[in-house]
């Protein structure tokens, strides 16, 4: 743990250290300012951090964030487990491309928040409704970047493989998959953002317990330090998903991060 | 296991395209042509005179139109192992370090783990590359890069070895140094090798027989016997007779490649 702090703190430049310190200064000082009397509108981010210290203290922060993780791990892992295969197949077979593009597109283009109140209406409002929300939410986005990643990898190394006689599946595992590999990583990434994103939508549109309650319910009594404890948490779970995926593709594609770098 | 050096024949040979509008591009006609088990062909010729294509129908890469090309006897219809290329632009795969580049053909016909690797090893240090087995390509210099790229090849022990111009991106130091190693790692494995490249005194250096191909349609206009002694020194270039050599190459090809500076690709 200390290890892995060292190694953040020596991968942000001073500039950023500045920068985000004076932005957090800029954030206290308004608060405090000009929202004195007025905490229902804005609170410095002493009191954010401070409430969310306090509701971390009495369980609810704990008790909500994992009712929001639980429907959020079940939706994108499943939507990684089909979106990446897919996107594979998609970028290696003419023919699944072309019966699953349409559909891709229309996914990809079409908000899929507009769904949620008709996954309400079939499935209810408990775990499998809100994780079929997060679920659609980070499929198509999935998809489409490993399938373009995937299809971006060199049609040279195909040919590569071919004139050592590789078979079509011999150059789906040592081709295509390894080859795609940074672009599944950013396709993870981009979904588990925006299964993040249902989540929240999911619970606004109907649960009795996660962060995005929480966030709600604060809200609709004025309380503006809880939304921002709220929103404080949900930038936390957002900076571990980011940075676990930096520390996975380190370790999946050394290759990749050095060779764009060079 | 393996192939010791083949012979190669191309009996009439030739090859279409279909061009953007439909159009039938003569690529290459009637090409009939042998190298003897051992030799290394250097292929020349003008830019679009179809050397590339005459490789890639040897390596199985491509179908002929019409002819035909037998490696030792067995006529090619595809990729095989008999015969292994070494490609011109950076085609090592990125994602795995030198000794597993090296060790790709073995795994694909399921080499065990430890005959593929001493074997690996083996290929490295004859190419200059020992210590350096757990490099990835973006680590290497190009010609290290290069050096990995023949290994690549030479592991399937095929008995002929097509080479695309391998040292085509190298600068013109690498270039010089790597031609000596060729020539070098050549006489240690004495694969029946066909070397296409654009570079006259490089063709000349490296060959036993320089196939020289003109332009429109491409077609093979000469084979010269390059009778130089081997091993082949750096101070050959200088000598009268190289220059000799390089110079009616030269000359063979110059009409052609005149022309094709004045004309759309």
């Amino acid at each position: 743990m200390k290890k892995l702090g060292r190694r953040f703190v020596r991968r942000l430049p001073l500039r950023s250290v500045v920068s985000l310190t004076i932005g957090v200064v800029a954030w206290e000082v308004t608060g405090q300012l000009f929202f004195a009397g007025r905490p229902y509108l804005f609170v410095p981010f002493s009191a954010a951090v401070g409430r969310l210290v306090f509701l971390a203290s009495t369980g609810s922060l704990i008790r909500h964030t994992l009712a929001s993780l639980q429907w959020f791990a079940v939706g994108s892992g499943v939507a990684a487990g089909i979106g990446v295969p897919l996107g594979v197949l998609m970028g290696s077979s003419e023919r699944v491309r072309s019966v699953a593009d349409p559909w891709v597109t229309i996914w990809l283009v079409t908000p899929h928040i507009v769904l949620f109140p008709v996954v309400i209406l079939w499935l209810g409002i408990g775990l499998v409704s809100k994780a079929m929300m997060v679920f659609l939410g980070a499929l198509f986005p999935m998809v489409i970047t490993t399938y373009s990643g995937s299809r971006m990898v060199s049609a040279e190394y195909l040919e590569v493989a071919a004139s050592f006689g590789a078979t079509r599946l011999q150059q789906l595992t040592t081709i295509l998959i390894p080859g795609s590999v940074p672009s599944i990583i950013g396709a993870l990434r981009l979904g588990l953002g925006r299964g993040l994103i249902s989540v929240v939508v999911a619970e606004w549109l109907g649960t009795n317990v996660g962060l995005g309650l929480l966030i709600k319910d604060a809200s609709d009594m004025l309380d503006s330090a809880t939304v921002f404890a709220g929103a404080l948490t949900f930038c936390c779970l957002g900076l571990l998903l980011h940075y676990s995926l930096s520390a996975i593709e380190r370790r999946a594609a050394p290759w990749h991060q050095a060779q764009t770098e060079q | 296991m393996g192939y010791s050096a083949v012979t190669l024949h191309c009996l009439e040979l030739s090859k279409y395209f279909v061009g953007p509008n439909g159009d039938r591009i003569e690529a290459l006609r009637d090409i009939t042509v042998a190298a003897n088990a051992g030799t290394f062909v250097a292929v020349v010729g003008a830019s679009g005179c179809g050397k590339t294509t005459l490789l890639r129908l040897v390596a199985g890469l491509l179908a002929p139109s019409s002819g035909r090309i037998v490696v030792n006897g067995k006529l090619v219809t595809g990729p095989g192992l008999d015969r292994a290329m070494v490609f011109q632009r950076d085609s090592l795969f990125p994602w795995r370090t030198a000794l597993d580049n090296v060790l790709y053909g073995l795994e694909l016909q399921g080499v065990p783990r430890n005959i593929r690797r001493s074997r690996g090893l083996e290929l490295l240090e004859l190419v200059g590359l020992k210590g350096f087995e757990s490099y990835y390509p973006y680590q290497l210099s190009g010609g290290m890069r290069q050096r990995v790229n023949v290994a690549r090849a030479l592991a399937v022990e095929p008995g002929l070895l097509l080479m695309d111009e391998p040292f085509a991106n190298l600068d013109a130091q690498t270039r010089e140094l790597m031609q000596r190693e060729l020539e070098r790692i050549w006489r240690a494995t004495e694969k029946t090798t066909m070397f296409v490249t654009h570079h006259l005194e490089e063709a000349v250096f490296l060959s036993d027989e320089v196939w020289i191909m003109g332009s429109r349609p491409g077609r093979l206009i000469e084979v010269l016997t390059v009778r130089l002694p081997r091993p082949r020194e750096p101070a050959l270039k200088r000598s009268q007779y190289f220059q000799e050599l390089v110079d009616y190459v030269w000359e063979r090809i110059r009409p052609d490649v005149e022309q094709g500076s004045l004309q759309p690709p």
